[in-house]
C-alpha cells in the first residue's frame, strides 16, 4: 500500500470533470429504468427493492472495473510506477483501495437516496448498506483482476464474463442478507459469508490481478 | 510420468501409440454403451425412455468437471514451470471441456420437459453448471485475447486457478441460495441406488467419455507441437533457400 498513489488517484478523480459521480449517474439511471420496467406499484416494488439495488450497485459496477487499469496502462504510468517501485503488489493494493474510495464509496452513499425512493424502512436500508459495504471488498477486488487481466483490450463485456461468475455468490449472500437483517441482525450467517467472500476475493484475486500485471510487462 | 511427458518429443511418440489407443477405445466403448443404454437397458418405471438421456448426462456432468480439474492443475504447472507443453495441454482441454459442459446442459433441458415439465430450473445444480459454462467461455475468451501465445497463455492460466479455487464456493452458494428460494426438486437420481442393469451402461458411458476425452485432447497437443514445429522448420529452410539464392 502506497498513500502517494492513492492520493494521486483520488486528486484524480476530483479533477476529472465529474467522472467518478457517472457510475452515481448510471446507478440512478438503472432504478428508474427498473421501476418504469416493473411498473409503479409501491407495495411489490418495496418488496424488490433490496434486489434493485444490489443488481444496480453491480452492475455499475461492472461497469466501471474497464477503467481501472487501461488508462494507466495506455499512458505509461503503469510501467513508470513498476519501474519506479519494482513492487506490483503494492501497485495493486493501492490501486484496489483508491478504486474503493473513488469509486464504490460514493457508489455506497448513493444507496439511502435509492432507498428512500422505494419507501423501504430504516432496518432495510441499514441492512442493506451494511450489506453491500462487507461485499464491497469481493466486488473490488475481482474488478480488479478482470481489469488487470484485460487491460482495455477486447470489449467491455469480456470483464462481464469474467467477473459474473465469481460475483455471483455475493449476490446470492447480499440480497439473503439484508431479508434475514430486520429478524437476526449482523450476526447472521449470510453476513458472516459475505465477510467470507471478500476476504477470499482479496486473498485470492489481489495476487491474481498483479500475476497478470507482471505477464504483460514481461 | 507427467515429467516423461514433459519433452514434446516423447509426448509425440506417446502419442503416436496413445491416441489411437484412446480413439478406438472410445468408439468401442462409446458404441457399447449407446447400445446398452438405448436398446439394452430397461425403461424406468416412472420416467419411461426419457431415462436413457441419463447415461449421456451424467458422463457429461462428470467429463465437464474432469476437463475442468485438468485444465485447472495443467494451468497450475504452466503459471509455475512455464512448461510450454503445460499452455498446449491447457488449451487443449479446454474445449472438449465446454463442449461436455453444453451437452449436459442441452440433455438436462431435454429431459427435464417431459418429467419435470420445463426446459429449465433454476435448481442448484443446473445454475452451477451453467456458471461452469460461463468460466469455460471466459478462459476461452481470454486465451485469445492477446495474440502472443506465451502470453495469452499466462492470462488464461491466471483465470483457470481464480475459477478452480471459485467453484466450490459458487456451488456451494448457489445450492445455499436454492434451498432458500425453492422447495426440493426431485434431481437427485441416486447413483449408489441405481441397478445394475442401469449402472453398467453408464459406467460403459462414462468410461467412453473418458476415453474421448483422452482422445480429443492428445489429437489437439499432437497436432498443435506439429504446427510449432513446422513453423520453425519452414523458417529454417526459408533461410537456407535465400543463403544459396544469395
Amino acid at each position: 500500500m502506497n498513500f502517494d498513489m492513492i492520493k494521486r488517484e483520488i486528486i484524480l478523480a476530483a479533477r476529472s470533470g465529474g467522472d467518478w459521480m457517472m457510475g452515481i449517474i448510471f446507478f440512478a439511471l438503472f432504478l428508474a429504468m427498473s421501476v418504469i420496467a416493473l411498473g409503479n406499484n409501491s407495495a411489490s416494488l418495496s418488496a424488490l427493492a433490496p434486489a434493485l439495488v444490489w443488481l444496480a450497485f453491480l452492475m455499475s459496477a461492472l461497469l466501471s472495473f474497464g477503467h481501472i487499469f487501461s488508462g494507466d496502462y495506455t499512458d505509461g504510468t503503469l510501467a513508470q510506477s513498476l519501474m519506479f517501485r519494482g513492487n506490483v503488489l503494492e501497485i495493486v493494493i493501492s490501486k484496489f483501495i483508491a478504486y474503493i474510495i473513488t469509486a464504490l464509496m460514493p457508489l455506497w452513499l448513493a444507496i439511502p437516496i435509492a432507498a428512500l425512493l422505494f419507501n423501504l424502512s430504516t432496518d432495510v436500508i441499514a441492512g442493506l448498506m451494511l450489506a453491500v459495504l462487507i461485499g464491497i471488498p469481493a466486488i473490488a477486488a475481482y474488478g480488479i483482476f478482470a481489469s488487470a487481466l484485460t487491460m482495455g483490450r477486447g470489449s467491455g463485456v469480456l470483464i462481464v464474463l469474467i467477473c459474473t461468475p465469481f460475483l455471483i455468490p455475493v449476490l446470492i449472500f447480499g440480497t439473503n442478507a439484508v431479508e434475514v437483517y430486520t429478524l437476526q441482525g449482523l450476526w447472521s450467517a449470510p453476513y458472516k459469508a459475505l465477510f467470507g467472500l471478500s476476504l477470499i476475493g482479496c486473498a485470492v484475486a489481489i495476487p491474481a490481478a498483479s500475476a497478470a500485471i507482471k505477464t504483460s510487462f514481461e | 510420468m507427467l515429467t516423461y511427458l514433459a519433452n514434446p518429443e516423447r509426448f509425440l511418440r506417446f502419442a503416436r501409440i496413445a491416441r489411437p489407443v484412446f480413439g478406438v477405445l472410445a468408439i468401442i466403448s462409446l458404441g457399447y454403451g449407446l447400445w446398452l443404454s438405448l436398446i439394452g437397458s430397461p425403461e424406468d418405471y416412472q420416467q419411461g425412455d426419457s431415462v436413457r438421456l441419463m447415461y449421456i448426462h451424467v458422463p457429461a456432468a462428470w467429463s465437464a468437471l474432469m476437463a475442468y480439474t485438468a485444465l485447472a492443475s495443467a494451468s497450475f504447472v504452466s503459471f509455475v514451470w512455464r512448461h510450454p507443453l503445460a499452455d498446449i495441454a491447457a488449451k487443449a482441454f479446454a474445449v472438449p471441456g465446454m463442449a461436455f459442459t453444453f451437452l449436459c446442459l442441452v440433455t438436462g433441458s431435454l429431459w427435464g420437459k417431459p418429467i419435470w415439465n420445463t426446459w429449465w430450473q433454476w435448481d442448484g445444480r443446473m445454475t452451477s453448471v451453467l456458471i461452469l459454462f460461463f468460466i469455460y467461455l471466459a478462459y476461452l475468451s481470454v486465451g485469445s485475447l492477446v495474440a502472443d501465445r506465451k502470453k495469452a497463455a499466462r492470462y488464461a492460466s491466471i483465470l483457470a486457478m481464480v475459477g478452480f479455487i471459485n467453484i466450490p464456493i459458487i456451488k456451494f452458494s448457489v445450492e445455499w441460495w436454492n434451498s432458500l428460494h425453492q422447495p426440493a426438486t426431485i434431481s437427485n437420481i441416486g447413483a449408489p441406488g441405481l441397478p445394475p442393469e442401469m449402472l453398467w451402461p453408464l459406467l460403459t458411458m462414462v468410461l467412453g467419455f473418458t476415453a474421448f476425452f483422452a482422445w480429443a485432447s492428445i489429437s489437439t497437443i499432437q497436432r498443435t507441437i506439429l504446427i510449432e514445429k513446422s513453423a520453425r522448420q519452414t523458417v529454417k529452410s526459408g533461410a537456407k533457400i535465400t543463403l544459396d539464392t544469395l
